[in-house]
């Protein structure tokens, strides 16, 4: 109870104390959920992923539906992120990639939206929750490893070999290709989760400043709040690109192994 | 873009066209409108605040693949001493061929992003 009672002052930032600036990544849970012991709740980060799904659910048919030949605003705004991806998708996969360009599409906009979503005041971010990333990340990783062993058979573990190198240096460097092929899930995860979580810290930090500085000194915080947030939606892009592109390049080594 | 649409304009198509034969002349019509107006202008550079970004979410690469490097090896090498009750030797041992395989990532993932540099910029 006294727990919740700090909890409650902080996120009002009430009471001449610095308001949290990690309350915003708290889970909190909406509907109890507990299936054979595995605590299975929606909480409000489930919440916003599904929220993320039915906007970009309902942005692409709704904008899609006039099918018009000269396409109006948000139309072209669909076809803009549809060639952006496929042009991605070609360019760094190649004709053999083709296939898989539903999922990244969706990879994408996913993470785009949650981003973006999280950009959004009294929003939650789910992609600053390292467990969402790295349960992306990981998938990746398994589908890639399972896409490159379907389809050049045990030559795949040819990748982890490289040419040219004399015999005594070869196991050194076969355990150091493991290793850096392993560091895939870890790296990819860990970026799109420290630059949304430190980015929204950041925020929160210099809006506390804002508040505490009070009328006479706040206006510097504030401006450097009004540029960090531009910066902030930057990153979020960025990142949901850097996040496809990325899949793309590991599509590519699984796909035609160098 | 321009030119992606008006193949996709004059390819022939079986049965009934459902444009219609004067709104493609009409839609042709614009194209060349559109080409001369693009003629009269100087060429502008609209790719350059695209590469811009590009290129910080590329940098954005680097850093951690050194630290995801460093922290995989040395997971590995705890979990295998944990695992073969090999005192501290092989965790020693894999934290420096993870650093190892770190800093290879970042090399490659400089390489990857000089060889896509160069291939953005158009040949002078």
């Amino acid at each position: 109870m006294a727990n919740e009672v700090a909890a409650d002052a902080n996120e009002h930032g009430s009471g001449g104390g610095m308001p949290d600036p990690m309350h915003q990544f708290e889970i909190k849970r909406q509907v109890e959920l507990d299936v054979f012991g595995i605590d299975a709740s929606f909480t409000n980060s489930s919440l916003f992923m599904v929220i993320a799904a039915i906007l970009i659910s309902s942005f692409l048919i709704f904008s899609m539906r006039g099918r018009a030949l000269v396409p109006g605003r948000m139309q072209s705004l669909a076809e803009l992120s549809y060639e952006f991806i496929a042009s991605m998708v070609r360019d760094n996969v190649g004709a053999a990639g083709q296939r898989y360009f539903p999922f990244i599409f969706t990879l994408f906009m996913f993470v785009l939206f949650c981003n973006m979503l999280g950009m959004v005041p009294y929003t939650f971010t789910v992609t600053s929750h390292i467990i969402v990333t790295f349960a992306l990340a990981s998938f990746i990783f398994l589908a890639v490893t399972v896409i490159a062993f379907a389809r050049h058979g045990a030559g795949f573990l040819q990748y982890f070999v490289p040419k040219g190198v004399p015999a005594l240096l070869l196991p050194l460097l076969v355990v150091i290709e493991l290793i850096s092929y392993l560091t895939r899930p870890i790296s990819l995860s860990v970026r799109l989760f420290a630059n949304m979580m430190a980015g929204h810290t950041m925020l929160k930090v210099f809006g506390s400043f804002v508040v505490g500085l009070g009328v006479l000194g706040g206006w510097a915080p504030l401006a450097f709040m009004v540029a960090f947030t531009g910066l902030e939606i930057l990153v979020a892009f960025l990142q949901a690109y850097v996040f496809a592109i990325l899949t793309c390049i590991y599509l590519h080594d699984a796909l035609h192994m160098h | 873009m321009a030119k992606s649409a008006s193949a996709r304009g004059r390819r022939p198509r079986k049965g009934a066209d459902p444009i219609g034969r004067a709104t493609r002349e009409r839609l042709d019509q614009l194209e060349t409108h559109i080409e001369e107006a693009r003629g009269k202008r100087p060429a502008a550079e609209p790719e350059a605040g695209n590469a811009r970004g590009a290129a910080l979410g590329m940098a954005m690469r680097l850093g951690i693949e050194l630290v995801a490097g460093t922290v995989v090896g040395g997971f590995i090498g705890w979990w295998l001493d944990k695992w073969l009750g090999t005192g501290p030797f092989l965790l020693l041992t894999f934290f420096f061929l993870g650093t190892a395989a770190g800093i290879l990532n970042v090399v490659r993932s400089a390489y990857d992003i000089q060889a896509r540099s160069n291939k953005d910029t158009p040949p002078s």
